[in-house]
């Protein structure tokens, strides 16, 4: 499956991360791709495409195709065509509410059961902003929700998409996580490779996870 | 489209709020439309004025979404309808129209057929592309043929000088004659479109006084009476006004012989209620500035339509199947409710040409470039792409990819434009330029979004998936290359953004318009007569010293050029789009000054809603009215050769506050000639008016537009 990897030629690897999770995730992903923070745009409609390449180490380059979902209701059903074939998945909840992350866990379970099984998860609690400013406003100890993801076997982080603050760095955690070994190829071989990953139908890897 | 409650509410047991409906007087509380007009002293009899007001029922664009959904009562209007249908002796009377009984009787059939179906034509099957396209074409050479064109002048000239003859108010006389007061001469219109306007906006404030004090609402809620929506006001009040409207609506719905009917409307005082009964959604608004009912039933139609777009139609049934009580709010998102926010402020501020006029704006081309932008769709075009669409800032269309055998619905697009132009999700936020570091992909910050959307008129019951993605025209690289100074007057931000809509039946067909959307807009780019000619439409004319002018999408009454009239909107109706010309004189940023554009489309909003209630009866010259308004004082004047053909003349007295704090009371003038072919709706300085002057400007617009029309509207599109 992964083509001869060269250390010494730069090394780019493409990977499909999905956000799922609180209707506000789409502010987590704006502040990762475009490094800003719109208070008045909502929630996504439908679902959004971007990408957003980053530097991991000096020849090393790693391009997320991302799916930002609209975390509604209604769109539920659309949701497995975002992550049937994702390589990482983003699960955004509110450190401030409680039943936010009731609905990521319900999302993250979801995702083990549907979704390949060697998907890296990252549980996300958001608005670390206004829990350092008031830790009266944190709902969601981070004790507990660590615990969780660590009995899971997730990756977790506390962001502000706001602020920034930690954005970037669980990025880069993730895709330290993901096995760039394997999906890595040379530059110049680049196009082909990629137009394959991108494809939602080629069911090349684990069907089923179960 | 009146369905009538024919019991009184004097017997009503309802009071809603005493603050709200100040003193419920026994005789004006309910209005039965219909009736109620028949008695004013001024109605013709019962016979005529069904068929003139079903007449201008047809040529409105979303009237007839009512009937086509079927619902409680539609008797009234079916009957209207058969009436209109056959020729209509009745309204050929004597006086000007005697003459021109002949000519006139074909056209007004073919207006009553060609707007039942208000498709935009180019959307529709060949067939009746062929169809639709010949009889205008006889239009046309009828109308060339110079004689209905020197009636209308005559009439014109006919309807300036009836105020010698018969004694009008003073106002009128003087604003057409010896001018008004000498020291507000010289007040340009942006100027006096000032005229104390405060814009709507929503909120959720939980203070009632705050919430009465509305002129408009707009309310959604279940027929169990579970909320779903208000433009104003917390939760709680909307939990009690639901309770309230619902008990109301039902009240009304069901007669002692067991059949139903729909409460329509009411007026309280100068608050006009506007009810929408669509089982099992309820929907109503209030209005205090004199709308008709009519606008107000399609303002609200179009925010159910606004739901089922989110939702669709069996998804809400199966919703409320399941559960009679089930809260609807659970499946609307903040994006929604942003939505409707936009859309109920949209409509309370007239900000919507297309949803006032009835069609769609369009981008001023030239036709090669066009062609050549239809060319580059189809070479791009995939096996499951069903509709592409390419659209200027502000909702006007380029031009559309379609097949040849299905149609897409201006109200379709009217929604579909409103949610991506008037929402703010897919809008810019400070752009970046600096971003991408010199990465090969330079898109890479571009979103594209896929968003499954039912289109109520094309299909209510299943979801089409919409591509959309943004192309700024301004960005560097494109300015460079195409060696174009941009400078800072330009429009910027979304004001540069060209969008592309490729719409799949399939969800998973997400790569495939991705790649479409990418070839498209490679080949527009790469294309430099399109791409400079798409940046002088929206962008600005690029003068030879390096300037950049105003955007030649904007036509101003300047170029025509047509004296005196200062703006004005040209509809043709075989292509149910519309130019909507800049003010003359003003700057761009007036153009998009909110408040400016609400003051000149609620005079617009007037004008058409005398146009669909046109109450007069053929033949002649007739209706001077006064009429109060909160805002300004209304004469009009109107001349009907048909019920399809008429003329109105408006004169408004505004008052405009003034340097010193005084207000200055001054006029504006407004003027609307309807035809089966177009309807032209022009605004002019008052002060002192040359009847001359202004009979050829008019002519000179109808004619210009009839001349540049394969530039102005999109005819056709490119159909594979």
């Amino acid at each position: 499956m992964s083509a001869p990897i060269n250390t010494e030629e730069p090394r780019f690897a493409q990977f499909k991360l999905v956000l799922l999770g609180e209707s506000a995730v789409g502010k987590v992903l704006h502040r990762f791709v475009k490094d800003s923070f719109d208070d008045f745009r909502e929630s996504t409609i439908g679902a959004a495409f971007l990408t957003q390449t980053i530097l991991l180490d000096h020849n090393t380059t790693v391009k997320f195709e991302i799916w930002d979902t609209a975390g509604q209701e209604r769109y539920k059903s659309l949701a497995p065509m975002y992550y049937r074939n994702a390589n990482c998945a983003l699960v955004v909840f509110d450190l401030t509410k409680q039943e936010s992350l009731e609905k990521a866990k319900s999302w993250i379970k979801e995702l083990q059961r549907q979704a390949n099984s060697d998907i890296v998860i990252a549980l996300t609690g958001n608005k670390l902003d206004l829990v350092q400013e008031d830790e009266g406003a944190r709902e969601v100890s981070e004790d507990e929700a660590r615990a969780y993801a660590n009995e899971l076997g997730l990756l977790y982080f506390e962001v502000s998409a706001k602020t920034g603050q930690e954005i970037k760095e669980s990025f880069k955690s993730i895709a330290e996580k993901l096995p760039i070994e394997e999906k890595v190829n040379p530059r110049q071989g680049r196009r082909s490779r990629n137009v394959d990953l991108s494809r939602p139908n080629t069911n090349d890897q684990q069907a089923c996870g179960c | 489209m009146e369905s009538i409650s024919g019991r009184s509410i004097s017997s009503s047991p309802i009071t809603i709020h005493e603050s709200y409906i100040p003193e419920p007087n026994d005789s004006g509380i309910l209005e039965e439309t219909g009736r109620d007009r028949a008695k004013e002293p001024l109605a013709p009899p019962l016979l005529k004025r069904k068929s003139i007001v079903s007449m201008s029922e047809n040529s409105l664009l979303l009237s007839d979404l009512q009937a086509s959904v079927p619902t409680t009562a539609v008797t009234l209007e079916n009957v209207d309808q058969e009436e209109a249908s056959g020729p209509e002796e009745e309204t050929f009377e004597q006086g000007i129209a005697t003459a021109l009984r002949h000519s006139r009787l074909s056209p007004s059939i073919r207006s009553t057929r060609s707007s039942i179906v208000p498709t935009l034509t180019i959307f529709s099957d060949e067939e009746d592309d062929v169809n639709e396209g010949d009889d205008y074409d006889e239009q046309e050479e009828e109308e060339d043929g110079s004689s209905q064109r020197r009636t209308f002048g005559r009439l014109l000239g006919n309807l300036l000088s009836t105020d010698d003859r018969n004694s009008l108010s003073n106002s009128l006389r003087n604003s057409v004659h010896s001018g008004i007061d000498e020291n507000t001469e010289g007040i340009s219109l942006v100027q006096k479109l000032n005229f104390g306007y405060e814009m709507e906006s929503t909120d959720d404030n939980e203070d009632m006084t705050e919430f009465f004090s509305r002129r408009k609402h707009f309310f959604i809620l279940s027929s169990a009476g579970k909320p779903i929506y208000s433009m104003h006001g917390s939760d709680e009040i909307l939990t009690v006004f639901s309770g309230v409207i619902q008990t109301i609506v039902s009240f009304f719905q069901y007669k002692f012989d067991g059949t139903t009917e729909s409460l329509k409307s009411f007026e309280s005082g100068k608050v006009k209620f506007v009810f929408l009964n669509r089982y099992p959604i309820i929907l109503m608004a209030t209005s205090s500035y004199n709308e008709s009912t009519i606008e107000i039933s399609q303002q609200l139609e179009f925010l159910y339509n606004f739901l089922l777009t989110t939702l669709s139609k069996p998804h809400i049934d199966k919703m409320f199947q399941k559960r009679e009580n089930f809260d609807l709010r659970k499946l609307l998102g903040r994006a929604d409710i942003a939505c409707m926010d936009s859309i109920c402020k949209d409509l309370a501020n007239f900000h919507n040409p297309g949803l006032i006029i009835g069609g769609l704006e369009c981008l001023r081309l030239r036709k090669t470039i066009r062609n050549k932008i239809e060319k580059r769709l189809l070479m791009n075009k995939s096996e499951n792409l069903l509709y592409g669409l390419l659209v200027a800032p502000g909702g006007r269309l380029i031009t559309v990819l379609r097949p040849r055998k299905h149609t897409l619905h201006t109200s379709d697009l009217q929604l579909l434009f409103s949610l991506i132009f008037n929402t703010n999700t897919f809008k810019t936020y400070n752009n970046t330029d600096s971003q991408t570091s010199g990465s090969e992909e330079n898109s890479a910050a571009d979103e594209e979004f896929w968003v499954p959307l039912c289109l109520p008129k094309f299909n209510p019951n299943g979801f089409l998936y919409c591509f959309i993605q943004f192309l700024d025209l301004k960005s560097k690289e494109l300015v460079e290359r195409h060696g174009i100074n941009p400078d800072d007057s330009t429009p910027s931000g979304d004001g540069t953004k060209l969008s592309l809509i490729l719409i799949s039946a399939y969800k998973d067909s997400f790569f495939e318009m991705r790649e479409v959307g990418k070839n498209v807009f490679r080949n527009l780019c790469g294309n430099r007569p399109i791409y400079r000619e798409l940046y002088r439409s929206i962008i600005g004319t690029q003068g030879a010293d390096g300037s950049t002018g105003l955007p030649y999408g904007a036509v101003s009454p300047a170029d025509i050029p047509a004296p005196l009239i200062k703006h004005f909107i040209y509809k043709s109706k075989k292509h149910t789009q519309f130019l909507f010309s800049r003010i003359h004189g003003s700057t761009q940023e007036t153009m998009e000054d909110p408040k400016t554009r609400s003051q000149i489309m609620l005079l617009y909003s007037k004008m058409h809603s005398l146009v669909n209630t046109n109450n007069s009866t053929g033949g002649g010259i007739n209706t001077s009215l006064q009429k109060q308004d909160e805002n300004f004082e209304v004469t009009q004047l109107s001349a009907n050769l048909t019920s399809s053909n008429f003329i109105y003349y408006i004169n408004w007295k505004v008052g405009v506050p003034r340097e010193d704090g005084q207000i200055s009371t001054d006029t504006i003038v407004g003027f609307v000639i309807v035809t089966p072919a177009y309807e032209v709706y022009m605004i002019t300085n008052g002060g002192v008016v040359d009847k001359q002057i202004l009979v050829n400007s008019c002519k000179s617009i109808v004619r210009w537009c009839k001349r540049n029309e394969d530039r102005l509207f999109v005819s056709g599109g490119a159909v594979f």
